[in-house]
C-alpha cells in the first residue's frame, strides 16, 4: 500500500477534483504499487507487480509465452475483476485475463482492492467481483519522446518508444521478440530429466494510447501476438516430439470516460468498444494430436453512467451499465452467441467523526442469445464495509456475497458446455486493521470465505464425455498482512500471506476437507527500492510454500516450496538511461502448474533515450 | 479456447477402459493360456492407473495375492522411474513380458510380471490399444507418422516382439481403438473419435487386416457411430461399444461373429466389458444433453444364442456395481473366473477396487488404488 507520504501535483486540477470525489479515505483493505516502485522494478508485465502482494497467487504457465492469470484469496481467477481505469478487461468466453498482455510501463499504479472500493460515483460493474485489481494509467506531465532498447535471456529482443504530449496524452508502442527455448530441469530420485522449453516462442506488439482532458480520458489499445503452446512436460525417451500448437492473439479497445463533480452532485460516464480474436493451431503435419484450427472472435460494447450526491455525512451513489458480448466461431456445433449484461447498483455512504459506513446493492440481468440458450439470470447481490478511525489506527470489517456468471464456453461449447449450470457464489468476511504514519503503515486482515456450485469439467458417469458441472465447496480462511515503510531513499513493501483453503463439498468423499490444488499456507514477500538522483535499485523476494496440486493431497507429493529473488539497477544521466535486470537471481527451478517449469535466471539489459 | 481444446481431447484420449488380455484361447497364435495340467493357488493383479492428462502421473499398483498387500507407485518404486502419461492399455504377451502403451509420452513400455522394466519404445506415437500372437504386437494408433511412413487416417502397427521395433503397418479408419486377433485376422474398431474438430465424421466400421501381411482386407460396417471404449472376445465373439453422440443418437453395443462377420446390434450401452471366455458381462450408461438424465444397464449376453440377461454374476456383485460412484473398469480373470471393478471416484482422487468370486464370494476389503484406475491384468500363481 502507498505511503501516505505520496508528493501530489499541485499544478493539477485534475488531482484537486480526484480528492474532492473521494471525499472518504479509502477504507476496504487494499494495496498499491505506485510508479516508482513499477519503474525500479524488473517487469514483464503487470502480472511481475501484483504478484507481491499479499492474498495473491498469480498462475503462471512459465515463459514469456505462458499465460498468468491472478487469483484473490483462493477464490477464483474467474471471481477477481481487473479494471483499466475504472473499466472491467472481460472476456465473455472464458472470464479470465491474460496479465501478460498488459504493460507495466505505461501504468501510475497497480491496486488490489478486496471485495470492492468505497468510493462514490462507482459503475455498477465495479461491485461484480469478489475482488478487484485497479490498473492506472499514468498521466504524463511534460512533453518528449523516449526510446527503448532491451536485451534479454533465452534471445528476446524488445523495443519500445514513448511518445508524451504536456499532461494531455501519450502513445506507448513495444515490440518483442522471444525465442523462449529456455531450460528446465527435473532433478529427483526418481527422475533426472534436463530439457530445453522448445516451441515456447512469442511475438508481441502493443500500441496503446490515452488522451486527458479536464474531466474526460480516452483510452486506445491494440495488441497483436504469435506464440507457442508447449504443453506439460512429460515422460519422453528422445526430442524426436514436441506438442506442436500455436496461438494468434489479436486485442482492441477503446474507452472514453467522463468524470465531474458540480458542487455536491457528481457524474461519470463510460463507453467502450472492444474486439478480441483468438486464432489455435493444431492442424500440423508432424502433430501427433488432434488437428485443430479454430478461431475465436468476440465483440463487446459496454455503457455505464454513474450518479453521485453528498450531502454533510451522508453520500448517495447510483450507476446502471450494459454490456452486449458477442462470440463467433468455427468451432464445430459451436453457435453464434450474443450476451446482454445489466447491472445496477445503488450505494449508500455514512462518514462522521471516525465512522465510515458503506452499504451497496447490485442487482444482475443477463440473457443470452443462442441455439438452446441458458435461462436468463436475474440475481441481487449486497455488500456491507464498517470502519472506524481514531488517530493513526482505523478497524474495519466487511461483508460481500457475489457471483460470476458461466461463461459463454462453460454454458455453450461443443459436447462439454451445459446451458443448465447455476452461477459460482461467493460469500466473503473480513475484520482488519489499519495502522497508519507518515513513514510506516501497517495493514492486517483476517478473513473467512467461501465458494459455492464451482464450475469444473468431469466426466459423465459410466462413459466417455466430459462436461461442464457445479460441483465444488471450497472454504477458505486467512490472515494477510501489508507493511509499508519508507525513510529519506528507501522503502520497503513486506507482506505476508496465510491461507487455510480446503475442500468442503462432499463429506463421503476422500479428499473432502484437503487443501485445494495450488493454493500454498504461506507466502511471504519483500520489495526494497532505493533512489538516489539517477540512480535508483530494487531487490526483491518471493517465498511460496508448498503447494499440493492433487485434489486429493496424500496421493501424490506436492511442488517443493520455493524462493524467488529478483533485482534490477537503473542510472539516468541526463538523455540516457541503463538499466540491468535479473530475475530469479538464484536460478530456482520451481513450478506454479506441476509439469509447467519455469525458466530459472534471466538477465536484461536495456538502453533508453530520452530526445 | 485452448482449454476446452484438451477437455474434449481428454473425454477421448484416456477416459476410456479397455479390456486388456483376457483374449481366450481359442487360436494357436493368441497368447498365454492358462495353464490346465497345474492348479491355480491365488492371483496377483497390476491395475494401470491412467492418472491425469498433461500431468504425467500415470501408475501402476500391484495387488499380491499371496500376501493380501497393495503397492501402489509400484513402477516407480521397482525402477526408480516414472511411466509417463497416461497409459491407456496394458497386456500380458506371455510368461515373462507385459507390455503397457503410454499414450501421451508416446511410449510402449514392457515389463516383466514382477514389475522390472525390459524396455521401452517411442516408435508408436499416439498409441491406444494392443493385442499380440506369440511373436508379435499389435498396436493402434491415431497419428499420421510411424517413422517416416505418414498415413492420412489412423493405423495399426505390428511390432516384433524379439526386436521391438516396427516391422510393418497398416492404415485403416479415422482414429482406431480396440482390437483383437481372430484366425489371423485384426479387427480394428475405428471411432472417427477426433471429429469434434477434424474435418470427418464419426466412423461406424470394423476394419479387418489380414496379420502375416498387414493387408486391409475389408471394413465391416455395423451401423453404430463412435465405437469406442471395451472391446471384448469370446473366442469367434467380439464384444465392442457404440458410443453414441450424446444427443439424439444413443449408445449401443455391437456384437460380431468373427466367422461369419456378421453384426448383432443391442440397444444399450457396454462402455466397461468383459468376458469369461463365453460370456459378455457389460456395464454403461446412456447419458443425453436433452434430458440431461442417466440410464444405467447392467447386462450379461450370450453371444452363442444372443440371449441377454440382467445383471452380473449375482445379485451381490450386480448390487455393489449398481454402487460405484464412477465404474471405471470390469475384467474377469481368465484363470480363475473371479471378477474385478474399480471406482474411479471423482475423477480427481483416487480410485478403489472390488474383487468377487464368480460365487460372488467378496475376496478383499476394497483397496485404494490411483486416479483413473482403467485396466486389470491378473498374474497367476500357480501350485509349486
Amino acid at each position: 500500500m502507498e505511503v501516505q507520504a505520496q508528493k501530489l501535483r499541485a499544478d493539477s486540477v485534475y488531482q484537486l477534483k480526484e480528492v474532492l470525489i473521494k471525499g472518504n479515505k479509502e477504507v476496504t483493505p487494499n494495496q498499491t504499487i505506485s510508479r516508482n516502485q513499477i519503474i525500479a522494478m524488473p517487469s514483464n508485465s503487470v502480472a511481475d507487480a501484483l504478484k507481491y502482494m499479499a492474498g495473491v497467487q498469480i498462475k503462471d504457465y512459465g515463459g514469456l509465452g505462458g499465460q498468468k492469470t491472478i487469483n484473490v484469496r483462493s477464490l477464483g481467477s474467474q471471481h477477481v475483476g481487473v479494471y483499466l481505469d475504472g473499466v472491467r478487461i472481460t472476456n465473455a468466453q472464458n472470464g479470465t485475463v491474460d496479465l501478460g498482455k498488459y504493460s507495466l510501463s505505461t501504468m501510475e499504479s497497480v491496486s488490489l482492492f478486496n471485495a470492492n472500493k468505497t468510493e462514490m460515483l462507482m459503475t455498477a460493474s465495479e461491485y461484480a467481483s469478489a475482488s478487484t485489481v485497479y490498473l492506472k494509467t499514468h498521466r504524463p506531465d511534460s512533453t518528449g519522446v523516449v526510446g527503448s532498447y532491451s536485451n534479454a535471456s533465452f534471445s528476446t529482443h524488445k523495443a519500445s518508444a514513448t511518445l508524451s504530449y504536456k499532461n494531455y496524452g501519450f502513445i506507448d508502442a513495444s515490440f518483442t521478440k522471444s525465442k523462449g527455448d529456455y531450460p528446465f530441469d527435473y532433478d529427483n530420485e526418481y527422475e533426472d530429466t534436463t530439457g530445453i522449453r522448445r516451441n515456447s516462442d512469442i511475438m508481441m506488439f502493443r500500441i496503446e494510447g490515452c488522451a486527458f482532458y479536464k474531466g474526460f480520458q480516452w483510452h486506445t489499445y491494440y495488441f497483436n501476438s504469435a506464440r507457442g503452446l508447449p504443453g506439460g512436460v512429460v515422460r519422453r525417451l528422445t526430442d524426436l516430439y514436441t506438442d506442436v500448437g500455436r496461438e494468434w492473439d489479436r486485442n482492441f479497445f477503446s474507452q472514453l470516460s467522463y468524470q465531474n463533480q458540480f458542487g455536491l452532485i457528481g457524474v461519470r460516464g463510460i463507453v467502450k468498444y472492444s474486439n478480441d480474436f483468438l486464432h489455435y493451431r493444431s492442424d500440423y503435419d508432424e502433430n501427433i494430436s488432434v488437428h485443430a484450427n479454430n478461431s475465436y472472435h468476440q465483440q463487446d460494447i459496454y455503457a455505464a453512467w454513474a450518479g453521485s450526491y453528498k450531502y454533510k455525512e451522508w453520500g448517495v451513489s447510483l450507476s446502471t451499465d450494459l454490456r452486449w458480448s458477442d462470440l463467433t466461431t468455427d468451432v464445430k456445433n459451436f453457435h453464434y452467441v450474443y450476451r446482454l449484461d445489466s447491472k445496477s447498483s445503488l450505494s449508500a455512504f455514512y462518514n462522521h467523526k471516525g465512522w465510515n459506513i458503506s452499504l451497496s446493492g447490485l442487482y444482475t440481468n443477463t440473457s443470452d442469445h443462442t441455439n438452446g440458450e441458458a435461462k436468463p439470470l436475474s440475481r441481487f447481490t449486497w455488500n456491507t464495509l464498517v470502519s472506524y478511525s481514531i488517530g493513526d489506527w482505523m478497524f474495519r470489517t466487511f461483508y460481500k456475497e457475489v457471483f460470476r456468471t458461466p461463461t459463454l464456453n462453460d454454458l455453450y461449447y461443443t459436447l462439454v458446455g451445459n446451458r443448465n449450470l447455476k452461477p459460482e457464489y461467493t460469500k466473503q468476511f473480513d475484520v482488519g486493521v489499519t495502522y497508519g504514519k507518515r513513514w510506516l503503515n501497517v495493514q492486517i486482515d483476517g478473513y473467512y470465505n467461501h465458494v459455492k456450485d464451482r464450475i469444473v469439467c468431469l466426466p459423465l458417469k459410466g462413459s466417455y464425455q466430459w462436461t461442464m458441472l457445479n460441483y465444488g465447496y471450497t472454504r477458505c480462511m486467512g490472515v494477510d498482512m501489508t507493511v509499508n515503510t519508507s525513510y529519506k531513499n528507501h522503502s520497503l513493501l513486506l507482506t505476508g500471506t496465510f491461507q487455510d483453503d480446503r475442500n468442503r463439498t462432499d463429506p463421503s468423499e476422500d479428499a473432502y476437507n484437503d487443501y485445494i490444488a495450488y493454493s500454498p499456507r504461506w507466502s511471504f514477500t519483500a520489495v526494497y527500492t532505493f533512489f538516489y538522483k539517477g540512480f535508483s535499485a530494487s531487490l526483491s523476494h518471493m517465498f511460496v510454500d508448498k503447494r499440493y496440486w492433487t485434489a486429493e493431497n496424500g496421493i501424490e507429493d506436492p511442488l517443493a516450496a520455493y524462493n524467488c529473488t529478483d533485482a534490477k539497477i537503473s542510472y539516468k544521466y541526463k538523455q540516457i538511461g541503463v538499466e540491468i535486470e535479473c530475475q530469479d537471481v538464484f536460478d530456482v527451478r520451481y513450478e506454479i502448474i506441476q509439469r509447467w517449469p519455469m525458466p530459472g535466471r534471466m538477465f536484461g539489459l536495456t538502453i533508453k533515450y530520452q530526445l | 479456447m485452448k482449454k476446452y481444446l484438451y477437455i474434449i481431447i481428454i473425454c477421448l484420449l484416456f477416459a476410456a477402459c479397455s479390456s486388456n488380455s483376457e483374449d481366450k484361447p481359442t487360436t494357436p497364435e493368441n497368447q498365454p493360456t492358462p495353464d490346465s495340467t497345474s492348479t491355480v493357488v491365488s492371483e496377483n493383479l497390476i491395475i494401470c492407473n491412467e492418472g491425469n492428462w498433461q500431468s504425467d502421473n500415470g501408475q501402476l499398483s500391484y495387488y499380491d495375492g499371496t500376501t493380501g498387500t497393495v503397492t501402489n507407485q509400484w513402477f516407480r518404486k521397482v525402477n526408480g522411474l516414472k511411466l509417463g502419461d497416461t497409459p491407456n492399455d496394458i497386456l500380458q504377451i506371455n510368461d515373462t513380458l507385459i507390455a503397457i502403451a503410454v499414450n501421451w509420452s508416446n511410449i510402449i513400455q514392457y515389463i516383466h510380471p514382477d514389475g522390472t522394466a525390459c524396455g521401452a519404445t517411442e516408435n508408436v506415437p499416439n498409441n491406444r490399444r494392443m493385442c499380440c500372437d506369440k511373436k508379435f504386437l499389435y498396436i493402434t494408433s491415431y497419428a499420421h507418422k510411424c517413422g517416416n511412413i505418414t498415413f492420412t487416417k489412423g493405423y495399426v502397427a505390428k511390432i516384433d516382439l524379439k526386436t521391438k521395433q516396427v516391422i510393418a503397418t497398416c492404415e485403416v479408419g479415422w482414429e482406431p481403438e480396440g482390437i483383437r486377433l481372430y484366425d489371423g485376422r485384426l479387427y480394428v474398431a475405428n471411432t472417427g473419435g477426433y471429429s469434434f474438430s477434424e474435418s470427418h465424421n464419426y466412423e461406424t466400421t470394423v476394419q479387418v487386416v489380414d496379420a502375416t501381411t498387414m493387408q486391409s482386407l475389408r471394413q465391416i460396417d455395423t451401423g453404430c457411430i463412435n465405437l469406442y471404449g471395451e472391446m471384448s472376445q469370446a473366442g469367434k465373439y467380439l464384444c465392442i461399444n457404440s458410443c453414441g453422440d450424446y444427443y439424439n443418437v444413443s449408445p449401443s453395443t455391437v456384437i460380431i461373429n468373427c466367422e461369419t462377420e456378421k453384426v448383432k446390434v443391442f440397444g444399450f450401452p457396454s462402455t466397461y466389458n468383459t468376458t469369461d471366455g463365453e460370456k459378455f458381462y457389460c456395464v454403461g450408461s446412456a447419458f443425453s444433453y436433452n434430458t440431461y438424465k442417466y440410464v444405467y444397464y447392467i447386462y450379461t449376453i450370450n453371444p452363442e444364442t444372443m440371449q441377454t440377461t440382467s445383471g452380473i454374476y449375482s445379485d451381490d456383485v450386480t448390487a455393489k456395481l449398481k454402487e460405484l460412484q464412477s465404474p471405471y473398469e470390469l475384467y474377469v480373470s481368465p484363470y480363475t473366473g473371479n471378477i474385478y471393478f474399480t471406482d474411479a471416484k471423482s475423477y480427481a482422487t483416487a480410485g478403489y477396487i472390488y474383487g468377487y468370486s464368480k460365487q460372488g464370494k467378496q475376496l478383499f476389503d476394497p483397496f485404494k488404488v490411483y486416479i483413473n484406475p482403467a485396466h486389470i491384468l491378473a498374474i497367476p500363481n500357480y501350485k509349486q
